[in-house]
């Protein structure tokens, strides 16, 4: 392995491994525009200049492979005077008018102009304007903002594989447009939004809603498909306003021992840079699905709607599961938490003898079309049936269709949203059953049969883990707090199960330590990992 | 310790000369009558003719702002968002939202429906009940947009008629 000596720090790093990657790995900034840790350095944008002894001349670090005695310097006055001049010349056409760029804040040319930019530019020519262009109905591409730094144009041709975008015609003209007769489809486009460097690229979603240092981010896990991708999400006081993607630290990839130069992207590294750069375009753009809690004022109680309080409710519907002993039938949404199918399961294993559960049918995550090679998507559009399915095989409670639990004719039926629409089949063959109890954080077609209606959080106001087709337990967070009279969905369920048989479940920290202690699935979690944010299981063999 | 005594000269010896000569000036001006209380509302405050003199011309559109629409440079009153013919000067860029140190802006931004900008607010509100008129708005705009008129005499039977929105606050300048 190669020992280079990067500003006086000795580092030795792997096969294959680029200068840039080995000062960023080390903590070593070298500012740089068109490298991005999940493709080919393109040598593009020159950004990355930097000094190694007995070379004439500055190299782009980005490209030159680290090799054995190197000795590399990044701040000498060469290469501040060379970053100068890069910036001086990338903006000569840029507006620089950042206030009214949705990239302010976190935008790469801002942070570096500040940094290493001239405080005046030679240039006396006007710059020229250009009228921004919509590249498809997602995604608004402004050409005054674009530094050419083909990332955009990369990412579709090594990642994604369908090469729709390309750079036409030359100099102070060139401009991304998609090949002629060409567009680029729903399905991976939000991504470029995310790699472009500066706010050439902006998602309709998102354009001009809020500046981006108003928003928190989270860090939490996107809940529309079983692979569980790891996001962002950027909220204000209750508003969610964006999703983004959330690159696990790729260092430890980039600069790992086994990575040599004849395959410098093996096939294990590839997957693992994917999945965790990008996320598909349900995630980005469909997150209100999941999200909104719609203005529900508080548990709906049809027996007595004047008393359709907290503690009457739950004490009707302890009432009514005692009443109606084993003749409980259960349903589960895979889009419960760990934690809740655990209670959830708990209470059905307590106190009904037939030792089911009904999981709501969810639609296959398909991809949106067959030619990328990008294919992030797993699974069905709900994160966490392999969750259900190891908890329920540990306590020994069968999965069944929801149809056989209402054709078992339960007495009273207690049903575990998030529901969405997935029950709206079943509203006419629920008539005879006596007691329906929905927990949800929207209201469904469904939720309007309940007799009891008890208002739950979605999955971005409540704390828990997911369980993703792979296996690996990820966190989800509180992202923004909860308007109105909802209560958390593990609330509800262990106050139900404390009155029933009194026994004190806790809360999700108190759970998910039951989990572990219990579950042998989940002995090897690595609680630590949890609690930072870099969500993996040890024993499931992956690289982070 | 040394006595360290002035020593004073006869006439402010005998402090009679100057008690008379204050008086002096008390008599001066009683018979004179320069009046200084101003009786509002009756009467109003011409902010802008006084201010003149002590006005600097700060850039381009300074002079056309004090002959439109009464701004001064050292008073601060109700705000004014500027108007260029027919489009509005706001990018609704947040600038102003942002440095407000009594959070009394409160902007919503939208796509721009004129093809000459990129964005303009859908809302945009000053509550002048929380305003401070420190002014840190005007100095913010990378637009020019906002400025404070001479405008001062505040006026309203509930605090929500204090919230004002875009509307009120458009002033045409060309
Ligand atoms: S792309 Fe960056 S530097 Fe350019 S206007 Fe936008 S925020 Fe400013
Ligand atoms: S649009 Fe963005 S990502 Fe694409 S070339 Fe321009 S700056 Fe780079
Ligand atoms: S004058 Fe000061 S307090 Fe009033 S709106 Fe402007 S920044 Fe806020
Ligand atoms: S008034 Fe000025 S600072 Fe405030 S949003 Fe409009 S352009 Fe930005
Ligand atoms: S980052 Fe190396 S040339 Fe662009």
């Amino acid at each position: 392995m190669p020992t280079v000596e990067i500003d006086g720090k000795k580092i030795t790093v792997g096969q294959g491994v680029t200068v840039l990657e080995a000062a960023r790995a080390n903590g070593i900034e070298i500012p740089h525009f068109c490298y991005h840790e999940s493709f080919k350095s393109g040598g593009l944008c020159r950004m990355c200049l930097v000094e190694i002894e007995k070379m004439p001349k500055l190299q782009t670090s980005c490209t030159t492979v680290a090799t054995e005695g190197m000795v590399v310097k990044t701040t000498t006055d060469r290469v501040k005077q060379a970053r100068s001049a890069i910036l001086e010349f990338i903006l000569t056409n840029h507006p620089l008018d950042c206030p009214d760029c949705d990239q302010a804040g976190e935008c790469v040319l801002q942070e570096y102009s500040h940094k290493y930019g001239p405080d005046k530019s030679d240039f006396r020519e006007p710059k020229q304007l250009r009228e921004h262009i919509q590249l498809s109905e997602h995604i608004a591409y402004d050409p005054e903002r674009c530094i050419m730094c083909e990332r955009c144009v990369r990412y579709y041709r090594d990642i994604v594989g369908t090469e729709e975008l390309a750079v036409m015609e030359r100099g102070a003209h060139s401009e991304i447009t998609t090949f002629p007769g060409r567009q680029l489809d729903y399905g991976y486009i939000g991504n470029i939004a995310d790699i472009c460097p500066v706010g050439a690229l902006t998602t309709k979603d998102f354009r001009f809603k809020e500046r981006v240092y108003n928003l928190r981010a989270t860090e939490t896990i996107c809940p529309l498909c079983e692979a569980g991708c790891t996001i962002y999400v950027d909220a204000k006081k209750y508003t969610v306003y964006r999703v983004r993607s959330r690159s696990k630290n790729l260092t430890s990839i980039h600069t790992n021992p086994n990575r040599n130069v004849t395959a410098l992207y093996p096939k294990v590294f590839i997957d693992a840079i994917l999945r965790s750069s990008f996320i598909c375009d349900d995630g980005r753009l469909g997150y209100k699905k999941a999200l909104e809690n719609s203005s529900l004022s508080g548990p709906v109680n049809r027996y007595e709607p004047e008393n359709s309080t907290w503690s009457a409710s739950i004490a009707l519907v302890v009432q009514r599961i005692k009443q109606a002993g084993s003749k409980v039938g259960g349903i589960l949404s895979p889009f419960a938490t760990n934690e809740e199918v655990y209670a959830f399961l708990y209470l059905i294993k307590s106190i009904t003898a037939h030792n089911s559960v009904g999981i709501m049918q969810f639609p296959e995550a398909k991809e949106f079309r067959e030619s990328t090679k990008l294919k992030l998507r797993k699974g069905v559009q709900a994160p966490n049936l392999k969750g259900i399915e190891q908890i329920a095989g540990a306590l020994g409670i069968k999965i069944v269709p929801v149809d056989e639990v209402i054709a078992s004719k339960p007495e009273l039926l207690y049903v575990l949203g998030p529901v969405f629409d997935r029950m709206d089949g079943y509203t006419e063959k629920i008539k005879d059953i006596q007691c329906i109890v929905v927990q949800d954080f929207k209201a469904s077609a469904f939720s309007e049969k309940a007799h009891v209606f008890m208002p739950g959080l979605s999955f971005a106001q409540k704390d828990g883990t997911y369980t993703n087709k792979d296996g690996q337990v990820q966190r989800i967070r509180i992202v923004v707090d909860s308007k109105g009279n909802a209560k958390n969905d593990l609330d509800i369920l262990t106050d139900i199960i404390y009155n029933i048989s009194g026994k004190k479940l806790g809360s999700f920290d108190n759970i998910l330590a039951l989990l572990v202690k219990e579950i042998a699935f989940f002995n090897n979690i690595d609680m630590n990992s949890l609690t930072t944010g870099i969500n993996l299981r040890k024993a499931a063999g992956r690289l982070w | 310790m040394t006595e360290n005594k002035k020593k004073y000269t006869f006439k402010e010896a005998v402090y009679f000369i100057e008690i008379l000569r204050g008086l002096g000036v008390t008599i001066k001006h009683f018979f004179t009558r320069r009046k200084f209380a101003i009786n509002y509302p009756e009467e109003k405050l011409n902010i802008t003719g006084n201010t003149q003199a002590t006005m600097k011309v700060m850039d381009k559109d300074a002079q056309e702002l004090i002959d439109r629409v009464e701004v001064t440079m050292n008073y601060r009153g109700k705000h004014a968002l500027l108007v260029d013919g027919d489009l509005g000067r706001c990018v609704a860029c947040k600038m102003c939202e942002t440095v407000c140190p009594f959070f009394a802006i409160y902007i919503e931004p939208e796509e721009s429906p004129d093809p000459r900008k990129e964005r303009s607010p859908k809302i945009f509100e000053v509550d002048l009940t929380r305003c401070a008129y420190c002014g840190y708005c005007v100095e913010a705009c990378p637009e020019n947009a906002i400025t404070m008129t001479s405008f001062y005499s505040l006026v309203a039977r509930q605090r929500p008629e204090l919230s004002i929105q875009r509307k009120e606050l458009r002033t045409v300048i060309k």
